[in-house]
This record gives C-alpha cells, sequence and structure tokens, in this order.
C-alpha cells in the first residue's frame, strides 16, 4: 500500500444538482415520492402549507457538512417528498444552506427527528458516492471494478488502472 | 504492467477513508488530494513504506574541516 487519506465530506454550492440526485435516489429507495415538480422554489411551498390542515408535528435540521458562501448563489430551492402521512423537504437558502424538514401526523417530534437526521446521512453518502463516481472517471483513467455495500450500511468501491 | 488501485470506503455519515496502492511516493499524494477535492477536506493522510519507493534520497556529510 502507498497511503491512507481520510476525508470529510463537504457539500459545495455548485454540487446541488448531484444533492437533488442523491436526495431523491435516497428517498426513493426508502418508499417515498417526489410530489409534483421535482424542485421548486420555496415561495411555491409556502402557500400550500398554508391550505393544509390538520395537527403536524415538524422538525428540521440543518445539515452541517456544507460549504456556505458570504454572496447569493441563486434562487432558494427545495424538493418534496411524501410517504403516506410523512412529507420531507429538502431544500438549499441563497447562501447555500442545506435543511431537511421533516412532518407528517401521528409521529413524534423524536421520530421525525430521528427519521431527519437518518436522511440527511444517506443524502451526503449517496452525494459523496455520485460525485466520486461522477469526478473520478472523469479527472482519471481510473475503472470501477468492485462495489458493495456491508452490514453497517458502509459503501465500498474498488478503482483500479494499469500502469505501463 | 503494474496495477493501481484505490479501495474506498464511504461511511453512511459520507466520511471516505481512501487506501490508495501502486502509485508511489508523489502520486500518492496527488490521488489523496483528488480525493479530498471532490469529497471535502482531508482529515488525514498516512503514507506507508511503498509511498517512498520510486523516490531517491539522497544523504550527503559535508566535512567542512581543512586540513
Amino acid at each position: 500500500m502507498s497511503g491512507i487519506v481520510v476525508v470529510a465530506p463537504m457539500i459545495v454550492p455548485a454540487a446541488w444538482p448531484v444533492v437533488v440526485s442523491a436526495a431523491s435516489a435516497v428517498l426513493v429507495a426508502m418508499g417515498f415520492s417526489a410530489v409534483e415538480e421535482t424542485v421548486r422554489t420555496i415561495a411555491e411551498e409556502k402557500v400550500n402549507l398554508e391550505t393544509r390542515t390538520g395537527v403536524r408535528q415538524e422538525v428540521e435540521i440543518e445539515v452541517k457538512n456544507v460549504e456556505e458562501v458570504s454572496s447569493t448563489i441563486g434562487r432558494e430551492e427545495e424538493m418534496v417528498f411524501r410517504k403516506e402521512e410523512v412529507e420531507v423537504r429538502i431544500s438549499r437558502d441563497v447562501r447555500g444552506r442545506v435543511r431537511v424538514c421533516v412532518s407528517g401526523e401521528g409521529h413524534s417530534k423524536a421520530e421525525l427527528k430521528e427519521l431527519g437526521e437518518t436522511l440527511a446521512g444517506k443524502v451526503i453518502q449517496q452525494y459523496v458516492y455520485n460525485r466520486l463516481i461522477e469526478e473520478m472517471k472523469k479527472r482519471t483513467n481510473m475503472e470501477l471494478v468492485e462495489q458493495s455495500i456491508d452490514d453497517d450500511e458502509n459503501i465500498h468501491l474498488k478503482l483500479r488502472s494499469w500502469e505501463d | 504492467m503494474a496495477a493501481r488501485e484505490i479501495i474506498i470506503e464511504i461511511s453512511p455519515e459520507g466520511v471516505v477513508r481512501g487506501d490508495i496502492s501502486g502509485f508511489g511516493g508523489k502520486n500518492c499524494r496527488e490521488m489523496a488530494k483528488l480525493l479530498a477535492e471532490i469529497v471535502g477536506e482531508e482529515v488525514s493522510f498516512d503514507p506507508n513504506s511503498e509511498y517512498f519507493q520510486g523516490e531517491v534520497h539522497l544523504g550527503v556529510d559535508v566535512n567542512t574541516d581543512e586540513h
């Protein structure tokens, strides 16, 4: 072996499309469905919230591994997913901060918080996976030769190239 | 031909551990930097014995005593 590197994930604002793709993959795999448009503005979503009835618990989790920028990076964006009575909104504000908001009827705040934290972790893991596959293909001549997921939900990849 | 390999583990929190082999020296370090650039921020890098293969290290003793 030559060396071992450990890298902490950091979501960069320009990679929002990768977050969208990662979130969709994770939530659909967990049985959620995207609500109407995949991405819509927060202003539109607020109107929808006001028209809703019933008692709903709601928790919001700010994703920590995000590179925040001092200037605005464009409009706020939000993805909405639903599974039975649970709704998940993943949003990005104008400074690039990412939030996961989970709401639902018949669930305690603790349950919703646990679900939100699990989702946030899975989205980051999927984001890292997508980034690695895409960028390593683009920037190196290494090929993905193996991939697997273990019982602890770690993703394992093996990339290989041949030196002349 | 020799194989160059990277074995990557992505934890459920997204932390990446990359085991880089077959590169040697400077190329290994460059690959580690590329992984960090793609994923986020480098937490640590531990080179091992193979890391130093292919690099020439010269040790020179200079005796400045004049007789």
